[in-house]
């Protein structure tokens, strides 16, 4: 991965990321999906106080947040989404269908969280 | 939606025996065994069990992956459902898959899967339970 890849914020990681899926290379869409759900779990961890060395660890912490909310173990399943496009861009594991159900999962739960991170003033 | 006859209806029951079975034997495989990959395989079983039980249930037989995942998205995209749940249910059921034949995951990736996995075969079961 390049460093302008490393350096990208997760809505330029979407927008590659689209892209890449509209001019049929999937493998590489599902690089830049991945890139875009680590860096969302990083800013997230960062805005909550949190070790962002384990985004497992973070996850969970975040879930624990929302235990009365109706949202069981969202933050999880945000992550296993982009841990499932890094295994295709890595593996060549999934066929079609799954990979269009990662660019429809993964784009809306990282503008969710950017949204939220906009409104918490993440940069402080 | 279409109407299920008797033998879709039957043909439900049993995929719904089935998919309790396997996760029931998955659960035993992961805690007893410690059999992540096999345990694994045996829930993805399970959730493809579930998808089944809840189409017949509604007069249809997705027969391949490709037509039981596309099934799941009409299921999902039903008002009383959440799209984005069972969307990253049937993503963490396929990491299980994978790690089935590769045993790639490491410890909070297996967690944080199985989890998700075994949400997603319960919600499809209390689907079914609704009458699909």
């Amino acid at each position: 991965m390049s460093v302008l890849e490393t350096e990208m914020h997760p809505l330029q990681a979407l927008e590659a990321a689209e892209k890449e899926y509209c001019g049929g290379n999937y493998r590489k869409g599902c690089r830049f999906l991945w890139r875009a759900t680590e860096v969302t779990f990083k800013m997230l961890a960062e805005a909550h106080g949190l070790d962002s060395t384990d985004l497992y660890a973070v996850a969970e912490d975040l879930d624990a947040k929302l235990i009365l909310s109706n949202r069981k173990h969202h933050y999880l399943g945000g992550l296993i989404s982009g841990k499932l496009a890094k295994d295709h861009y890595e593996m060549d594991v999934l066929e079609i269908y799954d990979v269009e159900g990662l660019h429809r999962t993964i784009p809306r739960f990282v503008r969710e969280y950017l949204s939220e991170l906009d409104g918490n003033d993440a940069s402080q | 939606m279409t109407q299920a006859n008797s033998r879709s209806r039957r043909r439900a029951e049993r995929h719904y025996t089935r998919a309790v079975s396997y996760r029931d034997d998955a659960n035993l495989l992961l805690i007893q065994y410690h059999k992540s990959d096999s345990a694994g395989a045996l829930m993805y079983e399970a959730a493809k069990q579930c998808i089944n039980a809840v189409a017949n249930l509604n007069g249809l037989n997705p027969g391949s992956t490709g037509a039981k995942r596309r099934y799941l998205e009409s299921v999902a995209a039903r008002p009383s459902n959440s799209l984005l749940n069972l969307e990253k249910g049937w993503q963490a059921v396929s990491l299980l898959h994978i790690h089935a034949d590769r045993g790639h995951l490491n410890s909070s990736e297996f967690r944080a899967a199985w989890l998700l996995a075994q949400d997603f075969v319960d919600d499809m079961l209390v689907i079914y339970a609704g009458g699909g």
